[in-house]
């Protein structure tokens, strides 16, 4: 997917441990894991914002877009 | 999971199916004779087909049963979506049994009975609209529960 997760970055700029932020906003480590492995379908806004809260950012520091034009002929699963 | 009490809605629903289930009773005793006080006659005769005809009822409100259940999952904090797609196979799963039961298993048991089990020229069925209107109204149903399960699971994706 070319949208990816840049948690990892975020986490390490603000010098945050993972399981401390998984736990101030109510996920579980092992969901956050997934997130940070861009291995879920997405992300939900309140997520979104919890994070952004948690770790002084936007949404744009936690997401890069790489482009695809093959994007615009991808369906819905 | 805390156990609440049963809500409203559920003890409702099994007051009826209570209710539904002993006029069944009385409706085919009474249709068969078997209350009948003075003994020996056809009723004693037809006991097995007694039972037999009570078959597709019983899964029938087993059905209604399964729909009280859902009001209690959700009382005892299961999500929404779980205990409806829970609810929606277990009902569909009795509706099918119930109506093949009606259609195929009661007619073809009536009829063994009938003639004491010397003769079986294939199944004996009862196509009547009900019958096949609630297989595939419980058909329907499984198919929806499987649709909401995978949705469900593709909402499971998301964090």
């Amino acid at each position: 997917m070319p949208v990816r997760v840049t948690l990892d970055v975020m986490l390490a700029r603000r010098k945050m441990r993972a399981r401390d932020v998984a736990e101030r906003i109510g996920l579980s480590e092992t969901q956050l894991s997934l997130l940070r492995t861009g291995k879920v379908r997405g992300m939900r806004f309140d997520t979104l914002s919890k994070l952004c809260l948690v770790l002084d950012c936007a949404p744009g520091d936690l997401l890069e877009y790489d482009r695809d034009d093959a994007d615009l002929n991808s369906k819905d699963e | 999971m805390t156990k609440a009490a049963l809500p409203a809605s559920a003890v409702v629903t099994r007051i009826v199916v209570l209710v539904l289930g002993l006029a069944l009773f009385f409706d085919q005793a009474g249709a068969l004779q078997m209350l009948h006080l003075e003994g020996a006659g056809p009723g004693v005769m037809m006991t097995p087909v007694y039972w037999v005809s009570l078959l597709a009822p019983v899964f029938y409100l087993a059905a209604l049963w399964a729909a009280s259940n859902v009001f209690v999952r959700m009382a005892n904090g299961e999500a929404f979506g779980e205990a409806m797609v829970r609810g929606l196979r277990e009902i569909g799963f009795c509706l099918m049994i119930g109506a093949f039961c009606a259609a195929v298993v009661t007619p073809s048991l009536v009829y063994l009975i009938g003639n004491r089990f010397t003769e079986m020229r294939g199944a004996q069925f009862d196509l009547g609209v009900e019958n096949v209107t609630l297989a595939l109204v419980g058909t329907v149903l499984v198919a929806l529960a499987r649709e909401g399960q995978k949705l469900k699971s593709n909402l499971d994706e998301f964090v």
